[in-house]
């Protein structure tokens, strides 16, 4: 078993574990509401969107996840504005957000008349130069989503299944679906300094498709999600020492190619069966 | 214009799928653990070759960001973290241009790892507008013996008893003739003439040490992640109209496109001229050492100048 326990052996790539394993266990369980009410593409907008936030608080010299809060609240306030003043759908106020933030963010990252080093290594955080401090972040920001995730899991149910419903019993659906909002917000930014946006992404959508894919009811599927999360994280870990591949990315690509691999043989089972119930009838 | 719009949008794709792009910029060479002696991790191929050149055959020496790749974006595997973390001795030019290294150098200090990081312990220019300073060191020969002083002090504190220093010292008196021949190739170029524009604000020490000037940059900012407005293409359009410069550098590591376009806008027969500048060369292209890309770059500088 030296393969699976020499990956391990250092200091970083502990912590590597741990903190990645942190962040996929967060962005499993808000991952699951956004798969379930395909928020996907807001998701990838979102980690991209907050992008010019970032480089301002660098520029201006002020917290980082204060930036990156600001860019999510003033993007999510856009989308929300087309989406009601405009008969188009959702994914055109996104499309326009995620590109006007980006741009903004390309445009003050050239405008840095001093070295960029510092911003660009806080965009694209690398799973393997996770601090100890950083793991206290990301236990913090997995302990808030999930008490969140319990304390709110009626309000997100009815919001996500039948939202006329959450009306009529008094959940406040606009409330929880800001509140969803805040929370997806909250765990992508306070993930992706430390993992890495690439990761944050994959985590956030790799793991919860594929638990839908074998699982029905919706804490089921956060748990299994959760599963196949740090299951990622150490089999991309494994991986990267192995084969001598890119840390956070080779964790980003483990969950997507499970996703394919469940989905392939699910097809193959269901051909199988339909092929014999035809056979028996 | 059109060749500009397309490749500024090039460059925003490049930007918006760079964690991909790092994710494909695999280390190719890793060293064998069970080697005996010191085990030195160089970040770029450049300081390989200077490591190289001082430990000889008493240590091995491992270079992270492969051959002809970009050293300001490179991400690594965890194998070569582990060798960072286990290696005798890790040596980095610093101030920020390992930039996708960055993190990962700073957490593996903190847990012990013995990193070197060059730049800051040279005598250094500012770089930017800002506070910070240059960390393209290796483009000055005498900078980078001073630099080969250092890590060997550094090997002496981990084995005394090897000849470190004595092969620093006779790497460095190689550095100082590559120097004297370099000025002498230079010196064709005339006065009016040594004026450089770079792709990105990469050889200020090749400027401050030969008495050249480097009016602009095709890319701004020290990173070369960054890209120009069209009002700053356009004034570096014009100065290189004003000062009648005859070439614009690019690099060997990054596309040319560009320099290319700024080229074809500014007409009468301006060059484009690549140099080695972040990586050595292939082995072969007369660059694949320190010494022999500092001299290649010389001799092309000098044909396109003089």
């Amino acid at each position: 078993m030296d393969w699976l326990t020499t990956p391990f052996e250092l200091a970083f790539q502990q912590r590597a574990l741990v903190g990645g394993s942190l962040a996929a266990i967060a962005l499993a369980l808000v991952g699951t509401w956004v798969v379930i009410r395909g928020m996907t593409f807001l998701g990838d907008a979102l980690v991209h969107g907050v992008i010019p936030g970032i480089a301002l608080a660098v520029l201006l010299d002020f917290n980082v996840l204060v930036g990156a809060g600001l860019a999510a609240a003033v993007m999510i306030l856009g989308i929300n504005l087309v989406h009601r003043q405009t008969a188009f759908s959702e994914d055109t106020g996104i499309g326009l957000l995620f590109v006007g933030m980006l741009a903004l963010g390309v445009i003050l990252i050239s405008r840095t008349a001093s070295y960029s080093g510092s911003l660009t290594s806080i965009l694209f955080g690398d799973a393997l130069g996770v601090t100890g401090n950083d793991v206290k972040v990301l236990a913090g920001v997995a302990a808030i989503t999930l008490v969140a995730s319990v304390a709110l899991h009626r309000q997100f149910l009815v919001l996500s299944f039948n939202e006329e419903k959450a009306q009529v019993l008094g959940l406040r659906p606009r409330l929880a679906h800001a509140v969803m909002l805040g929370l997806i917000t909250l765990t992508i930014v306070g993930s992706f300094q430390t993992v890495g946006t690439l990761l944050v992404f994959g985590m956030l959508v790799g793991p919860p498709a594929t638990a839908a894919l074998l699982v029905r009811r919706v804490p089921a599927m956060m748990a299994t999600a959760a599963a196949i999360g740090v299951l990622s994280v150490v089999a991309g870990l494994v991986i990267s020492f192995h084969a001598n591949t890119s840390g956070s990315a080779t964790m980003a690509l483990v969950p997507i190619v499970l996703f394919f691999l469940v989905l392939t043989v699910q097809s193959i089972l269901d051909r199988s069966r339909r092929s014999s119930t035809a056979s028996t009838a | 214009m059109t060749m500009e719009a397309s490749t500024r949008i090039r460059r925003s794709t490049a930007i918006l799928t760079l964690p991909l792009g790092i994710a494909l910029l695999v280390g190719a060479c890793t060293g064998d653990s069970d080697e005996a002696g010191l085990r030195v991790v160089a970040t770029t191929t450049i300081l390989g070759d200077v490591a190289q050149n001082i430990v000889g055959e008493d240590a091995s020496v491992e270079v992270l960001v492969p051959l002809g790749a970009d050293p300001h974006d490179y991400q690594a595997s965890s194998q070569q973290v582990a060798a960072i973390r286990n290696a005798d001795l890790v040596v980095a030019i610093g101030f920020g241009l390992e930039e996708g290294l960055s993190n990962v150098l700073e957490s593996l200090a903190d847990d012990g790892a013995n990193v070197l990081e060059v730049a800051p312990l040279l005598p250094t220019i500012p770089f930017g507008g800002g506070d910070d300073r240059d960390p393209h060191v290796w483009f000055d020969p005498i900078r980078v013996a001073d630099a080969a002083r250092e890590i060997a002090s550094r090997l002496a504190a981990i084995d005394p008893a090897l000849e470190w220093e004595a092969r620093a010292d006779s790497y460095g008196t190689a550095l100082r003739a590559a120097d004297a021949e370099i000025s002498t190739t230079l010196a064709a170029i005339p006065e009016g003439n040594r004026i450089l524009v770079t792709n990105h604000d990469a050889l200020g020490y090749f400027a401050d040490r030969y008495g050249f000037q480097v009016v602009g940059t095709v890319v701004p900012s020290g990173t070369t992640l960054a890209e120009p407005s069209s009002a700053e293409l356009a004034a570096l359009v014009e100065a290189i109209d004003r000062l009648g410069v005859r070439a614009i550098f690019a690099e060997t590591t990054e596309p040319a496109t560009l320099a290319e376009a700024i080229a074809a806008e500014a007409g009468q027969g301006v060059a484009v001229v690549e140099l080695y500048t972040g990586s050595l060369g292939e082995p072969g292209s007369g660059a694949d050492t320190l010494i022999g890309m500092l001299r290649t770059n010389a001799d092309r500088i000098a044909a396109a100048l003089r």
